[in-house]
């Protein structure tokens, strides 16, 4: 049944597998067909599920067990290697990792919860910037940007629409840039987002800038 | 040059620790899984392409071993009855409890989705994978990786269709029997 292509292109679609021209070809669709749009969301509702069913193990503390097999394994392969210099030179080498590897793994954790996020922080940060989107593209002339903030986990970053147009489908669509800082983490987007008969901002395109 | 992977790969962890949660469904067997693929990767570093990225191999490994070994021994009955009890609960309570029910429930769907389904789900919708590394990853051709994709989502959807708005269903209309054939 050709329902069950168009589902899997709109699958690709939402997982950023398309190419460009067949990237607009569907967002062009998706603004003129509700059902599709239903089953977008849908697709993004339910990959939202599933990324924070599990999110918990990713940002759980490290098990020390963990981290000492790495640490062993490491050590072993460099003796390995390189034939160290005796045993006590060894020990005090992964005594010395062990220091750094705690230092980092806890920068590196930091990092992470607050940049994946507790879910709560994150849930946060998403609404936040979400509705800084939303104003920006409903309120800020192109060029101009707004910042946004979330004073509880400390997020924050700017919104700036960078071009106005109408889509094929007459629908007014923006270009704008998004940014979001956390621990001094800078993760950029570039998207396109279009309005929908009822005032609703659809976000059709979407490309990760890496800074 | 061993201390950059060994950063890297306790930059990993965080992701891996996930997969392996997904792909075990709990987090300490997920972290017995993490713990010997990263021995097998630390043993194995010669074999790893520098230049590929780590964090795919590591997917690759941890799928192997578990693919290989340590498999889930539970009966396919009993994760089914444990699926309609928590789809049961969750009409039950505040909305917190109530999501917490939702994500719980989503997690025992995964448990009863075929393997090679759950894996597939997994490293494109949990950890954005593209289908062209989720073919490399998995070692399958990249139609079998969207198709498994499709089918996953599809009785997810069924699932989630089925299951809620939680509130306004008797429990006793689930029916895993039903979810179960589709997939």
């Amino acid at each position: 049944m050709n329902d069950r292509l168009d589902l899997s292109r709109l699958e690709a679609y939402v997982d950023g597998q398309l190419d460009a021209a067949a990237m607009s070809e569907t967002a062009e669709q998706l603004l003129t067909d509700p059902e599709f749009l239903g089953r977008v969301r849908a697709l993004h509702r339910d990959a939202a599920l599933l990324r924070a069913a599990y999110q918990e193990a990713a940002e759980a503390p490290v098990p020390p067990a963990l981290l000492a097999t790495i640490d062993r394994g490491f050590a072993r392969h460099r003796r390995a290697r390189r034939d160290l210099r005796g045993y006590a030179m060894a020990a005090a080498l992964a005594l010395g990792l062990l220091g750094g590897l705690t230092g980092y793994l806890l920068g590196e954790y930091r990092a992470y919860s607050t940049l994946e996020a507790t879910a709560a922080g994150k849930a946060g940060d998403q609404r936040i910037l979400a509705a800084t989107i939303e104003q920006a593209l409903e309120r800020t002339v192109s060029g101009h940007s707004v910042a946004w903030r979330n004073p509880d986990s400390g997020a924050h970053g700017q919104v700036m629409p960078v071009r106005t147009y109408r889509s094929k489908s007459n629908h007014w669509c923006r270009e704008y840039l998004a940014s979001n800082v956390t621990g001094g983490d800078e993760k950029k987007i570039r998207a396109i987002a279009c309005r929908v008969g009822d005032g609703d901002w659809v976000k059709v395109e979407q490309f990760y800038h890496n800074s | 040059m061993d201390e950059g992977i060994r950063k890297e790969m306790v930059a990993v962890l965080p992701q891996l620790r996930r997969f392996a949660y997904g792909l075990t469904g709990s987090i300490p067997d997920g972290d017995d899984l993490v713990q010997a693929t990263c021995e097998r990767a630390i043993a194995n570093l010669d074999k790893w392409a520098i230049g590929t990225r780590l964090d795919s191999w590591m997917f690759r490994i941890a799928q192997n071993l578990h693919r290989n070994g340590m498999r889930d021994s539970r009966s396919h009955a009993s994760k089914l009855s444990e699926l309609s009890r928590d789809m049961a609960k969750s009409t039950d309570g505040c909305r917190q409890q109530e999501e917490h029910a939702t994500l719980k429930a989503v997690r025992r769907f995964m448990e009863q989705l075929p393997e090679d389904q759950r894996t597939v789900m997994l490293l494109v919708c949990v950890e954005g994978c593209s289908y062209r590394e989720v073919a490399e990853i998995t070692g399958l051709p990249l139609g079998t990786v969207t198709s498994r994709l499709g089918r996953a989502r599809a009785s997810l959807r069924l699932y989630l269709e089925g299951a809620g708005p939680a509130a306004e269903r008797p429990a006793t209309e689930e029916d895993p029997q039903r979810q179960e054939g589709v997939g």
